[in-house]
């Protein structure tokens, strides 16, 4: 059965502490750079110790913009090296990246200068994950302008053997992404998903449950079951309940097999 | 006097959209719900050409001066990275909560436990002044309160080097006498949080979405503090909603 994860996305700041009435066999993944090393070191301590089900990472990512000239890429090191150290103090199975940020002027300079920036920064920072043994998952993102589509996507994991993939089901719903194909042609580099819901196509990403938008999920659950039925499932959900959460990980334990 | 808004409705990813208030009001910040780098980049974009002025609220979060088991060191420590930040960014103040919810344990007394919240207070108190930041001390919500109104102000008054920030809905959820409070501390008051409540929940409502007699209270603002700082800590936005808030209570000044 694959390991069912809640993110904390749905426990901002002081709500974090509420993530100890999650049942114990659904496990846990934290964004990292919502907190400072006090809340994390308390919290972690409770949430995560001697926990049955695993801890993963979702790495920084706001004021991080890989594919801008601007990136103070000294500066990303130095905070994914202090997230890689969380992961190897508390046992986390994935830091998820993201290989770019919301790009305002996309007229400014190609495609392809953008895709080369992000790949030499992303190949580093998967250097980096070696040298501190983690395991470090890229996500497609949902951006208007987004660097790699479908298919650069999937060319990611060709190019860098080190890292692996991390689907966000709801940008792939907003950006009209192919979501069976990209199941079949990543398969078992597919290490974990981002569960979440939306209205589809070119919508906001609005991390719904699961069922509450327009995902076809048995659709989904059909390929992850053929492609990838091992990948994590990271429910990343905003402004719910701990009672709807666990009823959506009840809901996606009869879909996977 | 300054008018600034608290980060509280828009906590996490959500930070960045702080940027749509208008650069005449300040932002006061969560500090303990970043990293470093996270506040590098934040504090850079939202105080950008902005004449409104930065506060810091110090960290609470699985921190409660008054209980025995406090992790007093690791405290000490998130504290002075805390002041260290209130100077690196320039923040005018950095709130401080004297307690969290009443202690519970085997042979329990009140009074040990509102000496031991005070004695850390004004330890924590003693850092901020030796970093050059003035550090608030704040009225709690918690059901049951380790400082009381009379308590709060008999036990941290005397300490003359302690300035406050009254929290108005925090007053008002325990029936406060806001009136007598702010003639009590007067001028040590350096800042509210300004918020109502229908005294059943912390609720952080507008100005004028409650109950408050805010007639009254800004009468007794401009009597006794008239300097304070009002921080505008509500739950929800959007930030127009804000705005036009800020022009209710403009119009009480």
């Amino acid at each position: 059965m694959s390991n069912i994860v809640i993110s904390s996305s749905a426990f901002l700041a002081f709500n974090i502490v509420n993530m100890v009435k999650l049942p114990r066999e659904l496990g846990i993944e934290v964004l990292i750079e919502n907190a400072n090393d006090y809340v994390w070191q308390h919290a972690l301590q409770e949430l995560v110790v001697d926990r049955p089900s695993e801890f993963t990472i979702h790495g920084p990512f706001l004021y991080m913009n890989l594919a801008s000239i601007d990136c103070e890429f000294d500066q990303v090191i130095e905070n994914y090296k202090w997230t890689f150290n969380y992961y190897n103090k508390y046992g986390a199975k994935h830091v998820v990246l993201h290989p770019h940020g919301f790009i305002s002027n996309p007229q400014e300079e190609t495609n392809e200068a953008r895709k080369t920036r992000c790949l030499e920064r992303i190949n580093k920072l998967a250097e980096l994950a070696c040298q501190f043994g983690v395991n470090l998952l890229v996500e497609n993102m949902c951006y208007p302008y987004i660097v790699f589509d479908q298919e650069a996507y999937v060319d990611i994991f060709n190019q860098i053997p080190s890292v692996n993939s991390l689907i966000d089901v709801g940008h792939c719903l907003i950006k009209s992404w192919d979501i069976p194909k990209l199941l079949k042609d990543l398969g078992s580099r597919i290490n974990a998903f981002h569960i979440d819901d939306n209205y589809g196509p070119n919508q906001k990403d609005i991390h719904l449950k699961l069922g509450v938008g327009v995902l076809d999920y048995q659709e989904f659950f059909d390929a992850y079951n053929l492609y990838c039925p091992n990948s994590r499932l990271v429910l990343e959900y905003l402004g719910v309940s701990v009672e709807e959460i666990v009823d959506s990980a009840n809901l996606v334990k009869t879909l996977v097999k | 006097m300054d008018i600034i808004i608290s980060h509280l409705p828009y906590l996490g990813t959500w930070i960045s959209a702080m940027n749509g208030i208008p650069k005449e009001y300040g932002i006061e910040v969560f500090i303990e719900y970043g990293n470093d780098y996270f506040w590098k980049y934040t504090i850079k974009e939202l105080m950008d050409g902005r004449t409104g002025k930065l506060s810091i609220h110090g960290p609470f979060c699985q921190i409660n001066l008054a209980a025995k088991d406090c992790n007093w060191q690791d405290v000490l420590e998130t504290y002075k990275w805390s002041f260290d930040c209130c100077n690196k960014y320039n923040a005018v103040h950095c709130v401080c909560h004297p307690h969290a919810a009443m202690p519970d344990y085997e042979g329990f007394q009140l009074i040990d436990n509102q000496k031991l919240a005070v004695e850390r207070v004004n330890k924590l108190n003693e850092i901020a002044k030796s970093q050059g930041v003035e550090m608030l001390v704040e009225n709690m919500p918690y059901p049951t309160l380790v400082l009381q109104q009379d308590d709060f102000v008999n036990y941290l008054k005397p300490i003359e080097d302690i300035q406050f920030l009254i929290d108005v809905g925090h007053a008002m959820l325990h029936n406060w006498d806001i009136t007598k409070l702010l003639a009590d501390l007067g001028d040590r008051i350096r800042a509210y949080h300004v918020h109502e409540n229908f005294r059943d929940a912390d609720s952080h409502l507008k100005v004028g979405e409650g109950p408050l007699d805010w007639k009254q209270f800004f009468s007794d603002y401009k009597k006794y503090s008239p300097e304070a700082r009002l921080v505008l800590e509500y739950m929800h936005g959007p930030i127009d909603s804000i705005i036009e808030n800020i022009a209710l209570v403009k119009s009480y000044l």
